[in-house]
């Protein structure tokens, strides 16, 4: 009786597990500009920017930069590479909540929900205060040959 | 007139600052990924648990400030050469991710990385009192590098401990 309810225990931590990780791998939002690498760290959620369409900056010929960062000694730092999606928590039905979406083009940070429509689809919604003020943006899936 | 609104200025200066014993404190953070790294950015990752006898103090609520004072990443001799730029953020469970630092190829100082520390960085006590602190490294690489990344992360710290009793 006390194996069948820690197997039982076990499938389901197992579950939400495989649950919250659903997001893991790599996303292009609907302008197709980026490719961003969500990845776990520390039981929370983040998203990197992996490709640029155009990695250089036109004006200058060299990899683009954040250069719109308020944080003016970090504006040096390579946009390809960049976490722009942070501190995301699995609340649970496929949402991702409580973390941030940075626009690189004009250094703002936004609050941010994820939910995942289907195994290949993302709506991230970025908003200032009540969701209810913010756009949503679809990301594909990209899936990665083996 | 002039000296109550120099008056003031002291007493709001003197106000806001961290009243407590001052500490200098070193903590070590290993830092891992498994190779191969590729070209572009990598991920590196270690956390730290955070244990108040360690820092002579009864509970981590005792920890009133922390002051970054340098950070020096030990780099594998296999990717000296190919190192563009690195980012060091932290997180920790109840609180949000925030970058500490950022170094590119002119900070290497032999098999050492001083960190050059990033000017806007909000209060970093609460991480610490989280009891377990975990450090990414974000690091550019020139050319790829296959080799297993293991080395260890100085953070040098002035600490702030509330006065006791």
């Amino acid at each position: 009786m006390l194996a069948l309810v820690w197997l039982l225990l076990a499938a389901t931590t197992s579950f939400a597990q495989d649950a919250s990780d659903k997001i893991v791998g790599l996303w292009e939002p609907s302008s197709g500009k980026a490719r961003v690498k969500i990845e776990k760290v520390a039981d929370k959620y983040f998203g990197r920017i992996v490709f640029l369409k155009e990695p250089n900056d036109p004006a200058t010929g060299e990899p683009k930069t954040d250069k719109n960062n308020p944080d003016e000694s970090i504006r040096s730092v390579p946009l390809k590479g960049l976490r722009m999606l942070k501190d995301f928590e699995f609340t649970g039905k496929n949402e991702w909540a409580n973390g941030t979406i940075y626009d690189p083009e004009n250094g703002s940070t936004y609050s941010c929900v994820i939910k995942m429509k289907d195994d290949n689809t993302l709506e991230i919604r970025g908003y200032i205060g009540v969701k209810a003020f913010g756009r949503t943006d679809t990301w594909s899936r990209i899936q990665i040959k083996k | 007139m002039k000296y109550i609104v120099l008056f003031t200025i002291f007493c709001l200066t003197f106000a806001c600052s961290p009243k407590g014993d001052n500490q200098a404190h070193s903590f070590m953070v290993p830092l891992a990924a498994d190779g191969p790294f590729f070209d572009g950015p990598n991920t590196l990752q270690g956390s730290m648990v955070i244990k108040p006898e360690n820092l002579g103090i009864d509970k981590l609520d005792d920890l009133q400030h922390l002051q970054l004072e340098s950070l020096v990443l030990s780099v594998p001799e296999a990717f000296l050469p190919h190192i563009e730029q690195a980012t060091l953020s932290i997180v920790s469970k109840n609180n949000k991710m925030q970058t500490l630092a950022t170094a590119d190829a002119s900070h290497l100082k032999g098999n050492k990385c001083l960190f050059q520390i990033a000017k806007e960085i909000g209060k970093l006590s609460p991480y610490f009192q989280d009891g377990t602190v975990t450090v990414v490294a974000d690091v550019t690489l020139k050319e790829e590098v296959d080799a297993n990344w293991l080395s260890d992360l100085q953070i040098n710290t002035i600490l702030t401990i509330k006065n006791r009793p």
